[in-house]
């Protein structure tokens, strides 16, 4: 039924294929210069690849007994970078802008063969976790930040799941009055943007002394994940036949234990779902963490205020913000894959 | 000896009194008792304070439109305004239309087909101020933007991205929120083909309609409730935009209504009216994404599933 | 030659999948009504998607008035078609259903406005022209998918089990409207179906597939009276027929043919038909309508065997007697209206009225 001609086929894979840079370039880029050096983040015009080692052409000058320490970069020029005689000096300078992990002992006798052989080429591989480590180093708290987050990623699922899945079985199993309107509340709170109650909720939260603190950041962002997982487990119990439910009490067993080992299992995919969509909430978020902590950020928040809006020293930034990408990218892959291969897709 | 069947007594007192609270009528709000209340001290409060903090000035006393005033004569609420309406519709459009023919392109079975949907969607996965920060590393003098158009041959100057203002800055923003949004776009656009019952279009194509045909007058239209439903959604996320505004453009360059919330609770919240004028923004941008969601709620009536009443 | 002509045809879905249709070959006739009939996965509807142009063949070819179609496009091939989801348009109004095909076509829309009314007439949906399909029955909605179907007057109709989601009552007067219709634009239908009782009603000619084969081609009369396999007679007709494995065995000048339960003695008709068989085994396939029961003595020609009347079920008109012997299920068909269960009854054939088929091919076993 659907027969493509070259020139369609060709087209085709011309967009896809645009598509695929679009996506990967920005990418590579930026996985270039979060392993980037203190030196080659200055370099123009950047490369998407990322080298492993920096080599380095070193001449001793007689007059000054310094070691001159010429950085070799990607166009094959070389650059001065210092001169020195300092094991010391060296050695930081090397960490600093090279990435380089290296005693001042070590590089001065390296450096040794220079004053018999003359200038020599040396090749040193780069410490990958410099930049993480200097992200934690120059991002007040942010060792406290990654805890953080994960401590309000799990209060927020808690509460979202406890809450919202004990609210969509009451709307899916039972009939009363205000259905209606509760349900119009629900998705009406679930769409409110958050913006218009994070400010407020400070105040509300030192009232409760729980300004600056987890449970409060958790209790803000589980106001529209209550609501959506509610809506997410009241479809999904509509689903599970109540006649299943019935059954079970029919041969003995009393509602709780009906509940634990009947309708929670099959809930399962629901509420994987939802603490998928609770976890990207809480890790992601930012605004709020700036508006109701103080001394305590989440790691977004740390990352955020790594940068600010300067431009000096993007490197750190970058390796910081890899560790706030991994985690949501796990989830967001691992969870719905689990949660389409037991329920089929998900529109939400 | 008599065999005496020992039954268990299943209505002593306690279980009496007990099953009196929690029965089949009751059940429901004891389940929904605590959500309520947590909204109640959690979110109605806060509105709550939110109005009065609004309606009222820096003494205390009472004040219909003072906070509004107030507001409307700083000189960044205009264009705030105006770029944040400006970055809605342009980067709906924009991203609508990509994604309609993206998403038409993919649906079918090709090779690879999962492997580039997985590429397709990474953008979405990545936390918006780590998305802020891949884009930054581009937008630099020496970034990699200008890197690519110098290796290309395109442009030799370094241009000044991040110095760009006003529409400029406005469309840079649009082309970043498309590159990280694009993706979920796509998928509810695919969702919604895939709803389209097939046989619709192979009658079409018995009666004599061609490839094309069939696209626009079977497929489309019955693609139309997805799209309009998908696209208040995304005005009712993009009218919040800050995080990428404010760290590749800093603040106050080029200002966004959320842009202006977060500058006034950040750096600036020490004045005496930072905080009056924090809360009447957000009081106003959440009186926009709020009509927002009223007009969302009307085109979709049949949106939730949480009446239950039809249960077989 | 013929109007449609199936030739060879084959239709595998990936390089060394199944065949799903299997050197199918068919001459219909201009004006038939050709029912294909089979159980799920037969490959009826595969093969009418072929013959409209959705499906593309494996092999072999299909004409029309002696053309190859098989390179056309379905809107070039002069069907009309009728989906068993009906496929109308949701967010078309009826008239505008109706209306498409032939704005397709370009034609003008006075033409179209007269052409589409009488469609809607015909179905008799012309009070339902302005709503949408959200807002008609299942039924109404059919009548849709037929008046859409009708109004470019095709040569070809092709039907794809349009009544199987209708309820049973809705089902018979359906069947009867198609029919109609058919006849009034003399056109050429081909219906798919799997309830047997639509095909006998409906068809001129029945196709029965099974498995992508062709097990047999025959007028109504012709696949109940005179099937050519075995599953064609256990397909066709309610209650299905008895099958019996015997063994044929000379037994003093007579042939018997025999198993734990029946002991039959054939005719010198039947003796010449079975004589390749001699002390060999055969399928007996008899219908339950031609088996007799005789409660009081037994009676030598035709004897089948003696058994109990395990069940009766009353049907109105006639009873249907159960039984269940020596791992054998039987269903007779009697007008004994007043049979008790349990009763001793002897069981003749009526007339001798045996099909045989061979039990290794189950093929019929048909005069030389």
């Amino acid at each position: 039924m659907s027969k493509f001609n070259p020139i369609e086929k060709t087209i085709f894979a011309l967009i896809m294929s645009a598509v695929v840079i679009a996506v990967l370039v920005p990418l590579m880029f930026f996985l270039a210069n979060a392993f980037s050096n203190g030196t080659e983040i200055y370099e123009y015009p950047k490369t998407p690849f990322f080298s492993l080692t920096v080599t380095v052409k070193v001449d001793y000058l007689e007059e000054s007994n310094e070691y001159q320490v010429l950085m070799k970069n990607k166009s094959g020029d070389y650059i001065n970078t210092i001169n020195s005689s300092s094991g010391l000096m060296l050695s930081t300078y090397f960490e600093q802008y090279f990435s380089v992990y290296r005693t001042g002992e070590e590089l001065l006798s390296d450096f040794e063969i220079t004053k018999t052989e003359g200038p020599q080429e040396f090749t040193y591989y780069k410490n990958m976790w410099h930049n993480f480590k200097m992200f934690f180093q120059i991002t007040s708290n942010a060792d406290n930040a990654l805890k953080n987050s994960i401590v309000v990623v799990f209060y927020t699922i808690i509460i979202s799941l406890t809450l919202g899945s004990m609210s969509g079985y009451a709307m899916a199993r039972y009939r009363f009055k205000a259905k209606d309107q509760i349900s119009v509340f629900l998705l009406i709170v679930r769409m409110f943007p958050v913006v218009g109650i994070s400010i407020p909720l400070a105040v509300i939260l030192i009232r409760f002394n729980l300004f600056d603190t987890m449970i409060g950041l958790a209790i803000l962002y589980s106001l529209p994940n209550i609501a959506l997982t509610s809506w997410i487990t009241s479809s999904i119990f509509i689903g599970i036949s109540r006649e299943l439910e019935e059954a079970s009490l029919v041969f003995g067993a009393n509602s709780f234990q009906t509940f634990i080992k009947i309708t929670l299992p099959m809930a399962l995919p629901a509420l994987a779902a939802s603490s998928m969509y609770a976890f990207l909430t809480a890790w992601n978020d930012t605004i709020s963490a700036l508006i109701l902590t103080n001394e305590n950020p989440t790691l977004a928040l740390a990352v955020y205020q790594a940068i600010g809006d300067n431009t000096t020293n993007l490197q750190y930034a970058a390796a910081g913000s890899i560790i706030l990408i991994i985690p949501a990218l796990v989830f967001t892959f691992v969870v719905r894959k689990y949660v389409n291969q037991m329920w089929g897709s998900v529109s939400l | 000896m008599e065999n005496v069947v020992i039954q268990k007594n299943m209505n002593t007192p306690i279980k009496k009194m007990l099953r009196k609270f929690f029965n089949k009528k009751t059940a429901p709000f004891f389940l929904l008792a605590p959500t309520f209340l947590y909204y109640v001290i959690f979110w109605m409060s806060p509105i709550i304070i939110s109005i009065k903090e609004v309606f009222t000035d820096l003494d205390g006393e009472f004040s219909l439109f003072g906070n509004f005033r107030f507001l409307f004569s700083q000189e960044t609420f205009t264009p705030a305004l105006i770029n944040t309406a400006l970055f809605a519709t342009i980067s709906v459009l924009l991203q609508y239309v990509l994604a309609l023919g993206l998403a038409i392109l993919l649906n079918r079975r090709f090779k690879g087909q999962k492997l580039l949907m997985f590429l397709v969607m990474i953008p979405m996965a990545i936390t918006p101020t780590a998305v802020a920060i891949i884009w930054k590393t581009g937008l630099i003098s020496s970034g990699w933007i200008n890197s690519i158009l110098n290796v290309l041959h395109l442009n030799n100057d370094l241009i000044p991205f991040l110095g760009l203002r006003g529409i400029d800055a406005v469309l840079l923003i649009v082309m970043i929120d498309t590159w990280t949004v694009l993706p979920s776009v796509i998928i509810i656009l695919i969702a919604g083909l895939g709803n389209i019952p097939k046989e619709t279009k192979e009658a079409a194509l018995i009666f004599g309609a061609g490839k094309y045909r069939v696209l626009r007058d079977i497929t489309l239209p019955q693609l139309k409730p997805a799209i309009i439903t998908s696209v208040i959604l995304r005005m009712i996320a993009a009218v919040q935009v800050w995080a990428i505004v404010v760290m590749v453009m800093g603040f106050t360059n080029v200002p966004f209504l959320v842009e202006r919330i977060t500058y006034y609770v950040g750096p600036v919240s020490g004045l005496p009216y930072a905080r009056k004028l924090a809360f009447t923004y957000s009081f106003i941008t959440a009186l926009i994404v709020f009509t927002a969601t009223m007009i969302y709620f009307k085109v979709t009536k049949k949106g939730s599933a949480l009446d239950g009443g039809t249960q077989k | 030659m013929s109007f449609i002509e199936l030739i060879n045809l084959d239709k595998r879905y990936s390089a060394k999948g199944n065949l799903i249709v299997n050197q199918m070959n068919l001459k219909i006739e201009q004006g038939e009504f050709i029912v294909f009939l089979g159980p799920s996965g037969c490959g009826k509807t595969t093969t009418i998607r072929m013959i409209s142009g959705l499906e593309d063949i494996s092999g072999g070819d299909i004409t029309v008035d002696g053309n190859s179609i098989v390179s056309l496009a379905p809107k070039d091939r002069g069907v009309s078609m009728i989906f068993q989801s009906y496929a109308v348009w949701p967010h078309m109004t009826v008239y505008e259903n109706i209306a498409y095909p032939l704005r397709l076509k370009h034609m003008k829309k006075d033409e179209r406005d007269v052409k589409v009314k009488l469609a809607a007439e015909k179905t008799n949906i012309g009070d339902y022209l302005t709503r949408y399909p959200s807002q008609l029955s299942g039924g109404q909605r059919q009548r849709v998918a037929v008046a859409r179907a009708m109004v470019v007057e095709p040569k070809i109709f092709l039907m794809d089990e349009p009544l199987s989601n209708l309820d049973a009552m809705l089902r018979v007067s359906m069947r009867s409207e198609l029919k109609n219709i058919h006849e009034t634009l003399n056109a050429t239908t081909i219906f798919v179906t799997h309830d047997q009782a639509e095909a006998m009603s409906l068809a001129d000619r029945i196709v029965i597939m099974k498995d992508g084969i062709i097990q047999q081609i025959g007028t109504p009369k012709q696949v109940y009276y005179d099937c050519e396999t075995v599953f064609v007679a256990s397909f066709i007709g309610t209650p299905p027929a008895n099958f019996f494995k015997v063994h044929l065995e000379e037994i003093k000048n007579q042939l018997h043919a025999k198993n734990e339960l029946v002991d039959y003695i054939l005719n010198d008709e039947e003796r010449v038909l079975v004589k390749d068989y001699l002390n060999q085994e055969v399928i007996m396939g008899i219908r339950p309508e031609n088996i007799e029961i005789n409660t009081t003595k037994r009676v030598p020609e035709g004897f089948l065997f003696e058994a109990k009347a395990d069940f009766v079920e009353p049907q109105g008109s006639h009873i249907i007697v159960i039984i269940n012997q020596h791992n054998n299920v039987v269903k007779v068909s009697s007008p004994l209206l007043d049979l008790e269960p349990k009763t001793k009854i002897f069981l003749n054939v009526k007339e001798h009225r045996v099909m045989f088929f061979d039990p290794i091919t189950e093929k019929r076993i048909r005069k030389v």
